[in-house]
């Protein structure tokens, strides 16, 4: 990873894909995501990602570890929340509270909505450029001006992260204990503080950067040459494909399987 | 006599708010294939003065006040019709470079602007190539803009520059984070361009590279110029900020009767100076 940017190049299968057919495939995981809450259907989901994005882009749970960290207590609460607040016979009783089953299912179903599409787009970042996704959406009918804005938030982002991390040293240097404490709310405070001069600096590099735009030809009306241009190969009609069939397998197990734990499956 | 590429006339410009103005009465004219070096102490009114040979000034900067004539190979600069249109002979290079860098890649970073003008694809790849040459970043092509270090950072925004094949370069502190073999081989690539006919106005602190590689000196100070002309007359004049030491060595030596040559603008020529007075027999030196 580099700084704010998960891109990394590479010269894997979904590196050289078209980003219009992965964006097209992330919105039919999204849509299969969050049009079902079955757990069957999104443990399966959850495990074709994981298993295109090994195979297709060569991404093991390894490098995404430290996320399952941080969103593996999410769906814990989740899934406690749904327990306690969803009705339905009860799954097990903690202390005199009862734990609802369905809850408990809607819970999980929740968390792994947020695994598939959080992995997915994780997938999309690593593998996509900035650019290629200014490009996508200039084939897609937007107007390139528009479009390179996408990219250009990529940019932004870093010199956003280096101002603060300046700005926050610059307060370390003379004193301020907040910037380097543990404590919550203190650290809170030294990034309240931070957030002024933040905001003024980025003013100043905005005018700056638009300068910087104008003098290398952003506004001119003319036709402009693109150096790099994908043109949408088999392949990415195949990732397209691929993922369109996977999602009518789903939407079959959805409509024909009985749903898992409850009563008569 | 050639005609200029650049000429200067009455030109002054106050900030909002200022008590003096940052540019005075300034007038010079650089010809093509020149490398005019600008000198001066900090506040001397050299950014300023790039801008407005860029059109930022008026154009984008709205807190100052410019009057005066600037040409640009005979047309003057208010007849273009707007920044992108003066970028087409005029490219400037700003101080800060973090914020010249607008795109993620810096392949894309050198080709962007190319691209904007519509230049046809292998003419972009042959540019490409020869700023990857001149400007030694063929391995950075493939990094990210934001992880470079500052001196990767300056080479790559001259290049991105010169990418743009402008007649006229403006660079402003183009070597400040540079080391040594850096800034000597970003004068070297200079020199090619202003031999290949580009005129080339560089803003410099280090005053022993602009002694060696420009071709004349312009020096500033307080918004006005001081004395503009070869680097020898500038230099050993009274208008200059500072000098190179080894120019200031040599003329001690010369007060004390210890220096009968040339007095040198960079240490090869004191060390070739040296070696042929200690030559001479009729030298002091080899009586002693």
């Amino acid at each position: 990873m580099s700084g704010t940017l998960l891109y990394q190049p590479g010269h894997t299968f979904l590196h050289r894909a078209d980003a219009r057919a992965k964006i097209a495939a992330i919105i039919v995981v999204l849509v299969l995501a969050l049009t079902t809450t079955r757990i069957d259907v999104l443990v399966a989901l959850t495990a074709v990602v994981v298993l295109g994005l090994a195979v297709l882009a060569r991404i093991t749970p390894v490098s995404y570890a430290r996320a399952l960290l941080l969103i593996v207590p999410l769906i814990l609460l989740l899934t406690l929340l749904q327990a306690l607040v969803q009705g339905g016979p009860a799954l097990a009783t903690v202390g005199g509270v009862s734990l609802s089953q369905e809850g408990v299912l809607l819970g999980l179903g929740i968390g792994m909505r947020l695994f598939a599409m959080g992995i997915c787009f994780y997938g999309f970042s690593l593998t996509t450029s900035p650019s290629d996704i200014a490009l996508a959406l200039h084939k897609a009918g937007l107007p390139y001006k528009f479009a390179y804005l996408t990219s250009f938030a990529f940019r932004f982002l870093p010199l956003l992260q280096d101002e603060a991390r300046t700005l926050l040293t610059a307060m370390a240097v003379r004193g301020s204990a907040e910037t380097s404490s543990r404590h919550p709310i203190r650290r809170g405070r030294a990034i309240v503080r931070m957030l002024f001069p933040m905001l003024a600096g980025s003013m100043k590099r905005s005018s700056e950067i638009a300068l910087s735009m104008e003098l290398r030809g952003y506004s001119l009306p003319g036709p402009r040459t693109f150096y790099r241009t994908h043109s949408f190969r088999t392949g990415d009609a195949f990732l397209v494909v691929g993922v369109l069939l996977l999602a009518a397998a789903l939407l079959v197990m959805q409509w024909q399987l009985p749903a898992p734990f409850t009563e008569g499956a | 006599m050639t005609a200029p590429a650049i000429a200067v006339s009455g030109l002054s410009v106050r900030y909002d708010g200022a008590d003096r103005r940052a540019l005075d009465e300034v007038a010079f004219e650089a010809v093509p294939g020149e490398i005019l070096g600008i000198l001066g102490p900090t506040g001397a009114g050299k950014s300023t003065l790039m801008q407005c040979l860029s059109g930022v000034i008026p154009r984008h900067e709205e807190d100052a006040a410019m009057r005066g004539d600037i040409e640009v190979f005979g047309r003057p600069l208010p007849d273009f019709a707007g920044l992108s249109e003066i970028t087409e002979s005029v490219g400037l290079v700003m101080q800060d470079p973090e914020v010249q860098l607008v795109n993620t890649m810096v392949r894309e970073e050198l080709v962007w602007g190319m691209e904007n003008r519509g230049i046809p694809v292998p003419e972009i790849e042959r540019r490409l190539r020869r700023a990857c040459d001149l400007f030694d970043i063929g391995g950075l092509l493939d990094r990210f803009t934001h992880a470079l270090s500052g001196g990767e950072k300056q080479r790559v925004v001259v290049a991105s520059v010169f990418c743009l094949s402008p007649r006229i370069m403006l660079l402003d502190e183009p070597t400040s984070e540079l080391d040594p073999a850096g800034t000597e081989g970003v004068m070297d690539a200079i020199r090619v361009l202003a031999d290949e006919g580009v005129t080339v106005l560089v803003v410099e602190h280090k005053i022993e590279e602009l002694a060696v590689h420009a071709d004349r000196l312009l020096a500033m100070r307080r918004g006005r110029v001081e004395a503009i002309g070869t680097p020898r007359d500038v230099l050993m004049g009274s208008a200059a900020p500072d000098r190179p030491q080894v120019l200031d060595i040599a003329l001690r030596l010369r007060e004390r009767g210890h220096w009968d040559g040339e007095v040198p603008l960079s240490v090869p020529a004191a060390a070739a100076t040296w070696q042929s007075m200690t030559n001479d027999p009729r030298s002091d030196r080899n009586r002693s």
